[in-house]
């Protein structure tokens, strides 16, 4: 085990948190704003603890990474990136704020969107950016894990999701990853950058613009409002929004494909194809609850119902309205979305289409099976058969994920919580969506948990953020084996 | 002619004793030292030991002044770069044979005209489709990418066409009757011939109405809707290919989960089951009993006769079976295989064709040898091109059943004229194929 060679990387991780930091702590000096001292010191101590790792652990030769170093060093990024990320916080609302500090720090990396704030708009600008930032960083990350190093690493049947991209082919992890990476990045950054301007086009103010563009691409869900997205009121906005949440569900190596005049390979691609479908079923079946059971107007009903599946689909965690207040159909339907997710590839969490489809088909599979035990049904992803050990890993995936929810759910009600609300969060934080039901509705926040029931919360974002297994694997396989 | 042969194994063998025979200056090119051996002392060639690939050999032998080689080794890399060579050292003409489909796409080969990519495992696979397009004809043969076709059948003893002169009976639209086999040896049909019972009939008219000129002779045709076929190699996957893109449903049977899986997942609308076909639960699993062909198309031929024999015992309608070594065409024969089939000798076939007339695409021998089904290209300056049908002195021992043009193809009329390229397709007497040739000459 070279412990060496992830403390290094992490230095280097610590050092672009510190360049992240820098955007804060500028933007506060020039408004004047008070927490600027706070941004100052936490700038200060990434960049003296990433030089300080970078300098010790310098590697002699190469920087060489196994598959145990892989794992430890993405579990501990994200941990890390957290922790330090929570430090403007503790310094601007001091030491009784630590839980709640990492709570947010952690929902911002993992772009869960959960949020222990009880008056946002009351916060400064400053620690408002810097919220919105984490989950745009975090969304930046996940991109790369999703596309270059997971599949690498084969973990939850991720060598195959998103198999179009331009993944790595050579067995050197860093240069092919750094090329990637970058690609995807320009893509990111772009869509971003486009959708600020847009909303600026639509007189939202350019703090604000940018706030959402980097919240909305990472499919993250902080706003700078208390209303969240309602907070502007305005029908296009809220359409340019969704229309965002969708680009940033799809998966960016299709993206990088048709930003380079291929089209094809996305709108030939099964799961972007079953995502549409998907997120068009919802908003059909939502609307028509809507009509029907909440006497909703036609247009609101359409407003209201095409924003409401795309942030819960997604992961997003957005909201216009309080949907935790809509009719039973409605809610449960909601509820249901928070386990599918957006497309491999993408910045969303929880389950994912492509695992879906595979798993559904699956089951297809077996049922024709019964009346024929020999015939071979491949299960297919697109043109492509699955291989057998792919849908095995992907099914265990859907199971490890369904037990983890009900775990958190559990371990929430047993600290005296009602079912609704525990198990909304449990999926809520599992999911990287956001806001749940109950408790924890889209008009309330996670404050009023103890610390120890958001310490839970926070292992289940950061489990569900890196696909269970990249935690999972070091918390319990042959746990002595990792400190060799 | 010099002609070069490139691998010495059945296919190899086969065309060399016949080529040799009709006095052709021969080059085989093996790496075998024995068969090499061997070759020489029973054949009248010069047998090479080497690979067929190198262009020192090739040319030490005189590749730039050969009319014709023929890769037919069992290996398509081999056969694609020999050919390639070949051609650019100066060959004239190359064949090259070919087992997977793909490797066919290779583009070198493909924009050369020089060299024509043969397909043994398409050619059967074609041959067998060929009989389950039109069921209840014994043979089909399709022409033009499969528009017309020429069947050949025995009409019921009840249909009411006997004794009656050909031009009072009316048959369906489109359809010619080519030529009449019978006992006396087969004639090409006129106006005022009558039929007899007995008579075996080939006709040619368009694919879609088969059905039609089967039931105007008495005969039902059954639709195909299910295929069974054993073994998943690449007659079983161009055959499973050809029969799914008409709607018929196919099942294999294949061994191996790997290779199994492989084919289901190349071919999706296959169903397809692991096991051994020579198993009887693997064959009811797989529907055989209400099949309408069993195909047994594995590499063993063994296993395929026994295969046929449990799948017609099963109740399969026609099975049909693969072989490759020469003594098993008896034995299938003896325990009535419905349709014996052997890739090698196909191939074998076709490439002797070629030598013999190299404007003739196809040819096929109907029953009694006789007479034939000959399909000739127009090359420039034919004498064909000249008059129409009616004017020209067209042999009266033969009878153009069908013309293809470009994409289409028709059944002319009397004042129908030849263009170049235009392919005819002729039935004719053995005795007028002299007369044929002069006239589709090049000149």
């Amino acid at each position: 085990m070279k412990f060496g060679s992830v403390f290094y990387l992490l230095g280097r991780l610590l050092l672009a948190i510190t360049v992240a930091l820098l955007v804060p702590t500028i933007v506060s000096y020039v408004r004047d704003g008070p927490d600027f001292h706070a941004f100052l010191i936490s700038t200060g101590l990434a960049l003296v603890a990433g030089l300080a790792l970078q300098h010790t652990f310098k590697p002699d030769g190469e920087l060489s990474l196994g598959r145990h170093e892989a794992f430890l060093l993405v579990a501990a990024a994200w941990v890390t990136a957290s922790v330090i990320g929570a430090i403007p916080w503790i310094l601007v609302k001091g030491p009784m704020f630590t839980v709640d500090a990492l709570f947010e720090s952690t929902s911002g990396f993992t772009t869960t969107g959960a949020t222990i704030l009880t008056d946002i708009e009351a916060e400064t600008e400053g620690l408002l950016l810097w919220r919105s930032l984490t989950q745009w960083l975090g969304g930046m990350g996940i991109i790369v894990l999703g596309i270059a190093i997971l599949p690498k690493l084969a973990v939850g049947g991720m060598e195959l999701l998103g198999a179009e991209a331009p993944g790595p082919t050579t067995e050197k992890l860093t240069p092919r990853i750094a090329q990637t990476a970058k690609a995807l990045w320009v893509i990111y950054a772009g869509f971003t950058l486009a959708e600020a301007l847009i909303l600026m086009v639509l007189g939202v103010g350019m703090f604000d613009a940018v706030c959402h563009a980097m919240t909305t691409m990472s499919t993250g869900g902080f706003s700078t409002f208390n209303d969240s997205v309602a907070g502007f009121d305005n029908f296009a906005i809220e359409m340019v929004i969704a229309g965002f949440i969708l680009i940033g569900g799809a998966n960016f190596a299709l993206h990088f494909q048709w930003t380079r005049g291929r089209p094809g390979p996305l709108l030939r691609d099964s799961e972007f194809r079953l995502y549409v479908s998907l997120l068009s079923i919802a908003f059909v079946l939502l609307v028509a609850d809507l009509l029907l059971n909440r006497g909703e107007g036609f247009v609101g009903a359409v407003r209201y119902g095409v924003f409401q599946v795309a942030t819960i689909m997604t992961g997003t965690g957005y909201h216009t309205a309080d949907f935790d207040a809509w009719p039973h159909f409605s809610r449960a339907l909601l509820f249901m979305l928070m386990f599918v997710g957006g497309c491999a590839g993408s910045t969303t969490g929880s389950v994912k289409v492509a695992r879906w489809m595979i798993v559904l088909r699956k089951m297809v599979a077996d049922l024709k099976r019964i009346l024929r035990p020999h015939a071979v049904i491949p299960v297919r992803l697109g043109t492509r058969a699955v291989p057998d050990s792919v849908v095995t890993s992907v099914t265990t995936f859907l199971i490890l994920f369904l037990s983890l929810f009900a775990a958190g759910g559990l371990i929430l009600s047993l600290m005296g919580h009602d079912m609704i609300t525990a198990f909304a969060a449990s999926a809520a934080c599992l999911g990287n969506v956001g806001p749940g039901f109950g408790m924890v509705g889209p008009e309330q926040n996670y404050a009023f948990f103890e610390p120890q029931a958001k310490v839970v919360l926070m292992s289940l974002m950061i489990i569900g953020r890196l696909e269970l297994y990249t935690i999972l694997v070091i918390l319990f396989v042959r746990p002595r084996r990792w400190l060799r | 002619m010099r002609i070069f042969i490139v691998g010495a194994g059945e296919v190899g063998i086969h065309i060399a004793s016949s080529l040799v025979l009709e006095g052709h200056d021969l080059v085989i090119i093996e790496r075998n030292a024995k068969k090499v051996a061997d070759l020489q002392k029973s054949m009248d060639l010069l047998a090479v030991r080497g690979d067929g690939c190198n262009p020192r050999l090739l040319r030490k032998h005189g590749i730039d002044s050969a009319d014709l080689l023929f890769a037919v080794s069992d290996n398509d890399a081999v056969n694609i770069l020999s050919s390639i060579t070949a051609r650019a050292i100066g060959a004239k003409h190359a064949v090259v044979r070919i087992g997977n489909p793909d490797m066919g796409k290779n583009p070198l080969v493909r924009k050369d005209d020089g060299i024509t990519p043969l397909y043994p495992e398409r050619l059967v696979a074609e041959e067998i489709v060929g009989l389950t397009r039109v069921p209840g004809a014994g043979k089909a043969r399709s022409f033009g990418d499969g528009k017309l076709v020429m069947l050949q059948a025995r009409p019921s003893i009840s249909a009411p066409i006997y004794g009656r002169r050909l031009k009072e009976i009316e048959g369906p639209a489109g359809w010619i009757l080519a030529g009449i086999h019978r006992s006396s040896g087969t004639v090409i049909p006129r106006g005022d011939t009558k039929l007899r019972p007995g008579d075996l009939l080939y006709a040619v008219g368009p694919t879609e109405t088969a059905a039609d000129y089967l039931a105007s002779i008495g005969l039902e045709s059954e639709t195909v809707e299910h295929v069974v076929i054993a073994g998943a190699g690449h007659v079983g996957a161009a055959l499973s290919r050809m029969l799914i893109h008409q709607k018929v449903r196919v099942t294999v049977i294949q061994r191996g989960r790997e290779r199994a899986f492989d084919f289901a997942a190349k071919v999706p609308e296959a169903l397809v089951l692991e096991g051994n076909a020579i198993d009887t639960e693997m064959l009811d699993e797989a529907g055989v009993a209400e099949a309408d062909y069993f195909v047994s198309a594995t590499q063993d031929d063994e296993n395929n006769l026994l295969a046929a024999l449990l799948a017609r015992q099963a109740g399969a309608r026609v099975v049909v079976a693969l072989y490759h070594r020469p003594e098993f065409l008896n034995l299938m024969q003896a325990v009535q295989i419905d349709v014996p089939v052997s890739p090698r000798m196909m191939i074998a076939g076709t490439i002797l064709r070629m030598v013999h007339r190299q404007e003739i695409l196809s040819m096929d021998l109907v029953e009694g040898g006789d007479a034939e089904v000959v399909e000739f290209q127009v090359p420039a300056r034919a004498r064909v091109l000249k008059k129409s049908l009616a004017e020209m002195r067209f042999p009266r021992a033969a009878i153009v059943a069908a013309v293809i043009r470009g994409n289409l193809s028709f059944i002319p009329g009397g004042d129908f004229r030849f263009e170049e390229g235009d392919r005819a397709v002729i039935f004719t007497l053995a005795e007028a194929l002299p007369q044929l040739e002069r006239l589709f000459r090049g000149r």
